[in-house]
C-alpha cells in the first residue's frame, strides 16, 4: 500500500464517484431523524443501505476499467471499497447521531 | 531484490502452471513465461489466443482455477506489495476521465516537464484533464507512467496501438532504457516494434506458451506471413 496520505487522497478521489448521491441522500434521511426522531431510524438504515449496495453496482459496472488505476498504485478492490464504504457509513451515523442531540 | 534507481539487481518472474477456463473454454493451459531485469520479453500471438487472460492472471487482475507466479522464486499471490512490484497496462483506457494530467503524474511520483522534454509534441498541459485528451494521447500518458514509475517488472499490453510513429520511437527508446532497470513484458501486433526492443519471444498457441528465437520462428508458428514480412520490408525502403 502507498504511504497514508497517498492512499488517503486515492480514496478521496475513487470516493468522489459516488459521494454525492450518497451524502445527499444520507442529508435527506438526516432530516426524516430530524422530523420524526429515532423511531424512523429502523426503515432509513436499511434504505441507506440498498441504495449504498446499488451505488456500489453503478460504480462496478460503469467504472471497472478504473480500478486497474488504483490497482497499479497498490490499492485493490476490497481496499478500496472498504475504505470508502466505511466513510461513507461514519458520515451517516455521525449524521443520525447529530439530529438526535438537536 | 528489488533496487530501482540504484544499479538494478536481476529480478526473476516466472508464471507457470496457469489453467484457465471461460464456461467450457480452455484458455490457458500448459504456460511459461520467465521475465527477467535486463531483458525485453514479447508475447505474442493471434487474437484470442490467451494473451491479455495471461497477462491479467500475472497482475492479479483475473484469478485463474491453477496458477504459479513467483518472483525470484517466491510466490507473489499473498504478497501485499505485489501491485507495486508488477505495474500493467491493460489495452483499454484506465485513467479516470475526471483526473488531470497533474494529478496522475504525481500519483505515479513522476515528473511532467520530463514527460514534455521527451514529448515535445505533446499538445497539452498539465491541467489538462484526461478526457479532454485524445485516445493516442491518453495511450501515451498510460504508457509512460506504467513504463516509469517505480516497479520491479511491468506488463505491457499493446503499448503502442493509436501512438503516432514519433512517439512510438521515443517511446521504444525509453523502453530500451527501462529494461536495465526492470523486466518488461509485452504484447502488441505491432511485431516488429516489439522485436527491436524485446530479446526473449514466447508464442501463444491454443492457450500454451513457446519459447521462440527469431521472426522465421513466427513465421513458422503461423502468427506472421512471408507476405507480411515482405511488405513490411518493402514499406521499410
Amino acid at each position: 500500500m502507498p504511504n497514508p496520505l497517498k492512499t488517503f487522497r486515492l480514496i478521496r478521489q475513487f470516493y468522489k464517484l459516488f459521494a454525492l448521491p450518497s451524502i445527499l441522500l444520507t442529508v435527506i434521511l438526516t432530516g426524516f431523524v430530524f422530523q420524526y426522531g429515532l423511531s424512523v431510524v429502523e426503515v432509513i438504515v436499511p434504505f441507506k443501505l440498498i441504495t449504498l449496495a446499488l451505488l456500489v453496482f453503478y460504480v462496478e459496472l460503469q467504472r471497472r476499467d478504473e480500478f486497474v488505476y488504483y490497482r497499479n498504485l497498490g490499492l485493490d478492490r476490497k481496499q478500496l471499497w472498504g475504505y470508502s464504504i466505511s466513510l461513507d457509513l461514519v458520515v451517516f451515523i455521525l449524521c443520525i447521531l447529530m439530529a438526535k442531540v438537536l | 531484490m528489488y533496487s530501482y534507481g540504484e544499479s538494478a539487481l536481476k529480478n526473476i518472474l516466472e508464471a507457470d502452471s496457469v489453467i484457465l477456463h471461460f464456461g467450457l473454454r480452455k484458455i490457458l493451459q500448459d504456460i511459461y513465461v520467465k521475465c527477467e531485469t535486463g531483458l525485453g520479453t514479447a508475447l505474442m500471438g493471434r487474437n484470442g489466443c490467451g494473451k491479455t487472460s495471461l497477462l491479467r492472471v500475472i497482475f492479479g487482475e483475473l484469478g485463474a482455477t491453477d496458477s504459479s507466479v513467483r518472483i525470484n522464486g517466491e510466490s507473489v499471490f499473498n504478497s501485499k506489495r505485489r501491485y507495486q512490484r508488477i505495474k500493467y497496462l491493460p489495452q483499454f483506457n484506465f485513467i479516470p476521465q475526471s483526473f488531470r494530467v497533474r494529478d496522475v503524474f504525481q500519483d505515479f511520483n513522476l515528473d511532467f516537464e520530463k514527460f514534455k522534454t521527451l514529448f515535445p509534441n505533446a499538445a497539452f498541459e498539465a491541467h489538462t484533464r484526461i478526457r479532454d485528451l485524445s485516445g493516442g494521447q491518453q495511450r501515451l500518458v498510460e504508457a509512460y507512467i506504467i513504463l516509469m514509475s517505480e516497479s520491479e517488472f511491468c506488463l505491457l499490453d499493446e503499448p503502442f496501438t493509436q501512438i503516432s510513429p514519433v512517439d512510438t520511437e521515443v517511446l521504444k527508446n525509453l523502453i530500451l532504457t527501462e529494461k536495465h532497470n526492470k523486466g518488461i513484458l509485452i504484447s502488441d501486433h505491432l511485431y516488429r516494434d516489439v522485436l527491436e526492443v524485446c530479446d526473449v519471444f514466447y508464442v501463444m498457441n491454443n492457450g500454451t506458451t513457446r519459447l521462440r528465437n527469431s521472426e522465421q520462428d513466427l513465421i513458422n508458428e503461423g502468427y506472421i506471413t512471408k507476405a507480411t514480412r515482405f511488405s513490411r520490408d518493402s514499406a521499410g525502403n
